[in-house]
């Protein structure tokens, strides 16, 4: 249904999406996750046609956008991360020009709007004007205004921003509803927003592509060692030197605390997944006479996948890009 | 088309919901209303052509205010995306704009017709000729400036910087015969012709002339092409 090809967009001398490509099929739900400024929204604005590509391509229902904009255009609801509002209209003014605007049949609009208006959860705000309304329910005119034109395709540039906890859940179960018969792109910086709603993720940072996978794919991949948190206190080099010592272990990260807790070290060492390599752990810091004030073994989230994939110097990283771009994702 | 008119009537709405509308509506009827009566009185002669002239001249005020929102404030605010996303295109977006503006002036331009009606209700004859040339006239000088006004609006997301902007363009243009004066005849006969002034006073001679017909719809062709690319551009940023 969407596809993209090779996507690139400068801005000057400074690029902000390099070369990205993804395929999204009928009734998918793709997620983009990425640090602020990965460039998950100006992918999403070229997608939408808004922004023209540097270079690259993109097709929407068959559509090529630059060849055939408004074809292409007609089938995508856009929830941009600024909602695109008009302050001094009232709600149902707003998504009856919204209608027009997407070439709604007149005596179509009236049901249009009722609905959007009832799956959005507007029903006492109809005639409420858009400036008298809070950043969540102009989130959920943002997108009302979205679905209005019952588009097969849905672009929506972090969906759940400003709702509260429960507007958050209702918002994926509608989302998780309507990609039935619509496909979805959605970025997001909430993890578990990709883990339970997202078929697939897609991981973007510094506009390139680190990963592409399901979410369980993803954790799955980095299984393969286990993180071991442990606070000790004791000489923050000493305490290095030994517990690199221990076999199995991998990469090593030492924070002192500061304050009156100075002298406890918080470390999280990435290790081999035996419980040989946390005995070995715990008895190198006894073995020197330190205190071990904590050990367990972290359980890897998605988060650590994140922030790995993302933060360059962990080494564990270019493993698994390497074999999570390798590996085709299941569409 | 159905399309171009639903950017047109939240146009229109939204300048009928802000004080703007009045507030210039209110302003023009009082400048024009008071030079009027202040001709009427000082020369005993109802002369049309020089409420023209005010009008003219009022527009050259007014325009940039009613004309400086258009385009910038949408970039401001984010909703050009909602606009520039949807099945609609960019000549749509401006003429939809365009039409709103226009609009407007023919509202503006029916409040003064109390004014020709008001020497009739005090006994004058105007001479309908020249009245309806005048009207024609003033109404395509007035939609110039709106078109200059829309353009410049399409260059900036900064209303004030908007709205100087095209006060300065218009401003340059009315002009013209006054700076093309220092320069030699054939110069200053061409600046003659750009001015947007001088035409309004042969059509308010009460004679239509094609080139004067002809100069209007040029600057107003010539700006919304201008305003088209400008918008296209913003595609490219
Ligand atoms: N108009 C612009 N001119 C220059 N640089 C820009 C422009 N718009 C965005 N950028 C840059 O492009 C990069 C990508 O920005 P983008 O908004 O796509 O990030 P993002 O992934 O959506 O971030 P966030 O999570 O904060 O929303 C950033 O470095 C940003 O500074
Ligand atoms: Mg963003």
């Amino acid at each position: 249904m969407i596809e993209v090809q090779n996507l690139t967009k400068r801005y000057g001398d400074r690029t902000a999406v390099s070369g990205i490509s993804l395929t999204v099929a009928k009734g998918e739900i793709l997620g983009f996750l990425g640090p602020n400024g990965a460039g998950k929204s100006t992918t999403m604005k070229m997608i939408t046609g808004f922004l023209s590509p540097s270079e690259g391509k993109v097709t929407v229902g068959g559509y090529d956008m630059a060849e055939q904009p408004l074809e292409a255009k007609a089938l995508i609801g856009y929830l941009p991360e600024v909602v695109p509002l008009y302050p001094d209209m009232s709600v149902s003014d707003y998504l009856n020009f919204v209608a027009s605007l997407k070439g709604i049949p007149a005596s179509e609009i009236a049901e249009r709007v009722d609905y959007v208006v009832k799956r959005c959860w507007l029903e006492d705000y109809r005639n409420r004007l858009i400036s008298h309304l809070s950043k969540g329910y102009r989130q959920r005119v943002g997108l009302a205004q979205a679905l209005i034109h019952k588009p097969p395709v849905l672009i929506l540039d972090e969906p759940t921003s400003g709702l509260d906890p429960r507007q958050i859940n209702e918002t994926r179960e509608l989302i998780r509803q309507l990609s039935g018969d619509h496909t979805v792109i959605l970025s997001t910086h909430i993890l578990p927003e990709v883990q339970n709603l997202c078929h697939r993720v897609l991981i973007i940072n510094k506009g390139h592509e680190v990963a592409e996978d399901r979410p369980e794919n993803l954790e799955h991949k980095l299984k393969g060692n286990q993180t071991v948190v442990m606070e000790v206190a004791g000489p923050e080099a000493g305490v290095r030197e030994a517990l690199m010592a221990v076999p199995g272990i991998r990469h090593l990260t030492i924070t002192p605390r500061t304050n009156h807790d100075a002298g406890i070290l918080d470390i999280k060492a990435e290790t081999d997944p035996t419980d040989a390599v946390r005995a070995g752990l715990a008895s190198a810091v006894v073995g020197k006479g330190w205190d071990l004030l904590e050990l367990r073994a972290a359980r890897l989230s998605l988060e650590d996948i994140f922030i790995r994939l993302t933060t360059a110097e962990a080494p564990v990283a270019e493993q698994a890009t390497g074999s999570a771009l390798s590996a085709t994702a299941g569409s | 088309m159905s399309k171009i008119l639903a950017i047109a009537k939240r146009e229109l709405r939204s300048y009928f919901v802000s004080p703007l509308a009045y507030v210039v509506a209110a302003f023009f009827m009082a400048a024009v209303g008071f030079l009027f009566f202040a001709i009427l009185t000082s020369t005993r002669e109802a002369s049309m052509r020089t409420l023209f002239q005010n009008m003219a001249v009022v527009f050259l005020l007014l325009v940039p205010a009613l004309t400086m929102r258009l385009l910038a404030e949408e970039r401001k605010t984010g909703t050009i995306e909602l606009l520039m996303t949807s099945p609609v295109t960019d000549e749509a977006i401006v003429f939809g704009k365009y039409l709103a503006t226009v609009t407007y002036l023919l509202f503006l331009m029916g409040l003064t017709l109390v004014f020709p009606l008001s020497l009739v209700a005090i006994g004058g004859k105007p001479e309908w000729p020249l009245v309806w040339t005048g009207y024609l006239a003033t109404t395509l000088m007035g939609a110039s400036l709106m078109a200059i006004g829309l353009m410049a609006s399409s260059f900036t997301n900064n209303v004030i910087v908007s709205a100087l902007v095209a006060f300065v363009i218009s401003l340059i243009i009315w002009l013209l015969p006054a700076i093309g004066g220092t320069f030699g005849s054939p110069i200053s006969e061409a600046f003659q012709y750009m001015s947007i002034i001088s035409h309004l006073e042969n059509m308010a001679r009460g004679v239509i002339d094609s080139s004067d017909l002809l100069y209007y719809l040029s600057v107003i062709g010539t700006c919304l092409l201008v305003t088209v690319r400008s918008v296209n551009v913003y595609h490219w940023r």
